[in-house]
């Protein structure tokens, strides 16, 4: 299998270098852009797996790249934003990008969210009863165990869980959650979801005030975390 | 002497606003002559095409050649705009294109026919009115006008030709002219042309031309236009001497004053005065006395008539309340330093016997510094005497006499009961005081009536003998006449007492409902709830609704209006508005601007006069403004433009506050933090040297431990640059709080998050409430707050200290307790613990002491309170208080499936 393609579209010369160090020691294929509409035609003619773009680029705006890309590409699309732009993130993460990175970020970190992003380039797998750590997920019969007791949610408790699972490792952010299980008449009311997740850490979560499984991205939505095996932690009783 | 010298400021000021004025605006050129058929138009298009020739842009708005060949010929090769047609009462219009030529913008512009009408539905029902427009624009216009159309010309014009002007354009607009140029042409040419049938006249007026057009009436039509002329020049001449200041002589600071009212001579007192004045090159002004008594809606449309045209014709008027108008005349000319006063020969009336003679007999007996020039009332037009005859059927109303005599009679039916009693002397006593009631109620002439209908009853129903007119004791006649003088004096001294009184009460009335909206404005935060109570109060007075564009700081004027009253919702009415904003004057209905809007407009000048907005009132119906109802919306205009122009004021004032604030902040900041910075950096730059040196960093422990020295040194960096970047935000008010609802435990994670490197070797102990409810905050800025409070407590105390935090639901808030188990906070820091840039004495290194500021900050914009509570065990305790609001509902399910 040749290597997987990440093309990095950041016009600051030093980003793009420890990026490509950092990403081609794990065995990434980097190719780099220094301005959108060079990233556009990159993008067009080698095809990468995963895309990195910058948000303030030279010629046209990092939002603009992504509305061409997304216009005939479903290419996974990673954002590095600056602190304190929330309502230019959660516009982006509806318009069709991926996911996000706050500058500063660490390496770990990146190279996480750009393996989030290549396995959901994978075909959706099916497989009737969801595993992450503790947790597991029984589509078919709708109940949930955690660390092997089963524990009784409601059914939107369930829906929420559910959509958070499909996504693992990935953000979803609060419009999709609100569309998705409770319609699109309840976009705006984020504070379903203040409750409804609430109430899934303290049925789920081994300390509720310290989350590692429901993770909040302040302001732009959830995510459900990639657990490492289930010996570590394991689920509260009660 | 060298104050003879001077020339008189006023004069000085209006040629000098002249001067400016042309400089501006375009320049206006009259072509002017003494009837149709003299040449104008053929003039006219002979200079544009001199023009033209000298490369000037000129394009014609609109030429009537009625199809003569020779002018057509004149106007072929100037660019011509085409005419804008107009449907009204289903037949087509055309009129010149304004919008269409204004947006042309030529050099010059022809406009031929200054007096003509539009048609309804153009922008202006003047001609005259478009070309202001025009010149307004900065575009000369080159038009024709005969003498016949001047507004101060029109009734000798009358005179002369015996017909009816209709079309007039005012004085001022000749004053402004930059040059009136007189086509000339003799009476008995102009006679050979007509029968040569090179005159149009227009179909209908064939018949009326044949008396018009004589030998004798173009000559004086002629000598009028010629004089017209030549008054102007004089003028420009003067003007041209008076601002250069020479030692030319200059004519002593005449001012002309001439008092309105509702009279039909008025009018012709009016157009004498502004005639008088510009011989003498003098400014006048025109008073009109408001003494109270009520007016006839002929007589209000008079008045209002009269108003107009002394406005129309150039004067300042002066509007005043006052029973008396020859006092209140007395006192305007005072102030005004008048010189001369124009008084119409009064009328003989028998009343002003008792009011102390007429209005000229009054001023004339008092001496002050200024002549009075009294005219013969002009015999006027037909429409003059015909509202004259009006005027006197309007003081006929018969209820005051019927109460007059109704009162008489009852007090002699029970004088005539007494009468046995107190005998026939008393009862003239009696009749004084009916004749006193009566005077409290009733008009002027109703007094008079009840004081000779009492003493004739007297006489004839009591005194002997009875029940005849004859007096038969000498002393009684005296009694009877000593009666009747002093029961019309009495009378006359309460009317006149109780007129004045209703005065006072309308005044202070008005008074009252100004302070009254004033104060409404005032009380009221923000434009749409002070434009909505103002709606409020004025709908029953004005009958009619109000509304308010405002212009944004940048001067457009917002489309959508303050209340967004459906009226409102169409492009018309929206462009009369932007219309009257645009010019800074009045348009829409009951205006010459537009008058088929269904509102008027009324900008809001400031002291500067510039717009900031623009009031719409749209009445109910239909009707006329009265004065009273003019002066109420102006001053609800006047008001709502102080307080806007106040408003922008105080938020310019805070503007340049906080810019202060942020160049002090700057200060400080640079002081201050450039230690802090290069602290980290001298340590980054080793610790990168020492990494790609390859004798250090060879072990790889020791590489390990040098790349964690890097990180928390640029996430040390980092956070000052947060820091110092949500300050200066925060300070400037920049800052916008992004509200939504949210855990409390998700802020707390999100703060320890934040910190987890500074808090690594700490043992942390949080604990949460169970029905902690959600609070409605700007996540990143409240986490923010939360962090900062946490690294506080991780910078000043030991390591490997706990810290510990408890968020507990309070009533009406939450409270989220920080406490660690550090040495606690001096006495003497605490006072300025957040205070902006102060660092405590033995502070360790790696702040710049604006974490605390901030938190205090954001959590201050939250309507929360931050502060260091009392300490029950070691250590320093931080509280954050929000305020928690009604929580949101949230739909309710069953456990399970």
């Amino acid at each position: 299998m040749s290597k997987s393609k990440v093309l990095v579209i950041d016009d600051e010369t030093s980003i793009r270098r420890f990026l490509r160090i950092s990403l081609e020691a794990e065995q990434y294929h980097v190719l780099d852009a220094a301005s959108g509409n060079e990233g556009l035609a990159m993008a067009a003619t080698h095809v990468p797996q995963v895309i990195i773009l910058d948000l303030s680029l030279p010629d046209i705006e990092g939002a603009e790249v992504l509305r061409q890309l997304r216009q005939w590409s479903n290419i996974p699309v990673i954002i590095l934003t600056v602190r304190d732009a929330e309502q230019d993130k959660v516009g982006l993460l509806d318009a069709g990008a991926n996911d996000y990175l706050t500058k500063p970020f660490s390496v770990p970190e990146l190279l996480a969210r750009v393996r989030v992003a290549m396995r959901h380039l994978q075909p959706q797998d099916n497989a009737p009863v969801f595993h992450n750590g503790f947790l597991s997920i029984d589509y078919a019969n709708r109940t949930v165990g955690c660390s092997g007791q089963e524990v009784k949610l409601t059914v939107t408790e369930f829906n929420l869980l559910a959509m958070m699972a499909r996504h693992v490792g990935k953000l979803v952010t609060q419009r999709q959650l609100l569309k998705e299980v409770w319609g699109p008449g309840a976009v705006e009311h984020t504070h379903y979801l203040r409750v409804y997740v609430g109430q899934l850490r303290k049925k789920l979560e081994p300390d509720p005030s310290r989350p590692i499984l429901l993770l909040t991205e302040p302001g732009i939505g959830y995510r459900m975390a990639i657990l490492q095996g289930s010996d570590s932690t394991s689920c509260q009783m009660g | 002497m060298a104050s003879d010298e001077r020339p008189d400021p006023d004069q000085l000021l209006r040629a000098i606003a002249r001067q400016e004025s042309t400089k501006a605006t375009g320049k206006l050129y009259i072509f002017f002559g003494m009837s149709a058929g003299a040449g104008k138009t053929y003039a006219m298009l002979q200079a544009a095409r001199e023009k033209k020739a000298e490369g000037i842009d000129v394009v014609i708005g609109l030429v009537e050649t009625h199809g003569r060949a020779e002018t057509a010929a004149l106007a072929a090769g100037i660019e011509i705009i085409s005419r804008r047609k107009i449907l009204y009462r289903e037949a087509t219009f055309e009129e010149m294109d304004l919008d269409a030529l204004l947006k042309r913008r030529p050099q010059i512009a022809i406009v031929d026919e200054l007096a003509h009408t539009n048609v309804p539905g153009s922008r202006h029902p003047k001609r005259w009115q478009d070309v202001v427009e025009l010149l307004d624009a900065g575009i000369d216009v080159y038009t024709t006008l005969n003498v016949q159309h001047v507004e101060s010309r029109k009734a000798i014009v009358e005179a002369i030709g015996g017909i009816t002007v209709r079309e007039t354009v005012p004085d001022a607009l000749l004053e402004q002219a930059a040059q009136i140029e007189l086509v000339d042409i003799t009476p008995a040419d102009l006679l050979k042309r007509l029968s040569e049938g090179k005159v149009y006249l227009g179909e209908k007026a064939e018949a009326a031309a044949a008396s018009f057009f004589k030998e004798d009436r173009l000559t004086a039509l002629r000598e009028l236009a010629l004089r017209l002329t030549a008054e102007k020049v004089d003028s420009d001449l003067h003007d041209l001497i008076s601002t250069r200041g020479g030692s030319e002589t200059w004519r002593p600071a005449d001012r002309l004053m001439v008092a309105v009212s509702h009279s039909p001579h008025s009018e012709g007192l009016v157009r004498a005065t502004r005639r008088i004045a510009f011989g003498l090159g003098a400014p006048w002004i025109a008073v009109h006395v408001d003494t109270g008594d009520a007016l006839s809606a002929d007589d209000r449309a008079n008045l209002a008539k009269n108003l107009r045209l002394v406005q129309e014709l150039g004067g300042e008027l002066v509007s005043i309340t006052d029973t008396e108008v020859a006092n209140a005349l007395e006192r305007i000319a005072h102030q005004r330093r008048v010189t001369q006063m124009v008084v119409g020969r009064p009328a003989r009336r028998w009343r002003n016997l008792f009011t102390g003679g007429s209005i000229l007999d009054q001023l004339a007996r008092t001496d002050t510094g200024y002549d009075i020039l009294v005219l013969r009332q002009e015999p006027g037009t037909g429409r003059a005497s015909a509202s004259s005859t009006a005027e006197t059927a309007r003081h006929f109303s018969l209820t005051p006499y019927a109460l007059a005599f109704l009162t008489v009679a009852a007090i002699a039916g029970l004088s005539a009961l007494a009468l046995p009693l107190i005998g026939y002397k008393a009862v003239g006593f009696f009749f004084l005081v009916s004749v006193l009631i009566v005077s409290l109620f009733v008009t002027f002439g109703a007094v008079v009536v009840a004081a000779l209908l009492s003493a004739m009853i007297w006489d004839y129903f009591f005194i002997p003998p009875a029940m005849t007119l004859h007096i038969s004791h000498p002393e009684d006649v005296m009694m009877v006449f000593s009666y009747f003088v002093a029961a019309l004096v009495t009378g006359t001294l309460a009317h006149r007492i109780r007129t004045r009184q209703r005065l006072i009460r309308q005044r202070e009335e008005r008074a009252e409902l100004l302070y009254d909206l004033a104060k409404t404005l005032v009380a009221q935060s923000g434009m749409k709830a002070a434009i909505t109570a103002l709606a409020r109060k004025i709908r029953p007075i004005l009958l009619g609704d109000l509304d308010l564009f405002i212009a944004d700081r940048v001067g457009a004027l917002n489309s959508q209006s303050i209340l967004g009253a459906p009226w409102l919702q169409n492009d018309k009415e929206r462009a009369v508005a932007t219309w009257s904003y645009e010019h800074a004057k009045r348009a829409g209905w009951a205006t010459d601007t537009l008058p088929l809007a269904a509102a008027t407009y009324l900008p809001l000048r400031t002291s500067s006069g510039t717009a900031l907005g623009v009031l719409a009132y749209r009445p109910e119906q239909d009707r006329r403004l009265t004065q009273d109802e003019e002066n109420l919306l102006s001053a609800v205009a006047h008001q709502l433009a102080l307080s806007l122009e106040r408003e922008r004021l105080h938020a310019d004032a805070q503007h340049a506050e906080r810019l202060r604030e942020s160049e002090r902040l700057l200060q400080t900041v640079v002081d201050s933090v450039s230690h802090e910075l290069r602290t980290p950096l001298t340590a980054i730059a080793g610790t990168a040297s020492s990494l790609a040196s390859s004798e250090i960093a060879t072990d790889l422990t020791h590489r390990k431990e040098l790349a964690g020295e890097l990180l928390e040194m640029v996430e040390r960096l980092n956070r000052i640059v947060g820091n110092l970047l949500d300050m200066s935000r925060l300070s400037s008010g920049a800052m916008t709080l992004r509200k939504d609802w949210h855990d409390p435990r998700d802020l707390v994670s999100a703060a320890v998050d934040a910190t987890h490197r500074e808090m690594r070797d700490r043992e942390l102990k949080i604990e949460f409430d169970d029905n902690l409810p959600l609070v409605r905050v700007d996540f990143q800025l409240m986490a923010q707050a939360i962090a900062n409070v946490l690294s506080n407590a991780a910078a000043h105390t030991p390591e490997h200290t706990g810290v510990d935090i408890a968020c507990r639901a309070g009533r009406d808030r939450i409270r989220l307790a920080i406490l660690d188990h550090g040495p606690g906070i001096p006495a003497e820091v605490l006072p300025n613990l957040f205070t902006k840039f102060y660092r405590s004495p033995n502070a360790p290194t790696g702040g710049v002491g604006l974490g605390l500021p901030i938190a205090k900050a954001i959590v201050e914009s939250h309507g929360g309170t931050i502060f260091v509570a009392a300490r029950t065990t070691q250590g320093a305790c931080f509280v954050i208080e929000l305020p928690t609001e009604l929580q949101p509902e949230v739909p309710a399910e069953p456990e399970g499936e």
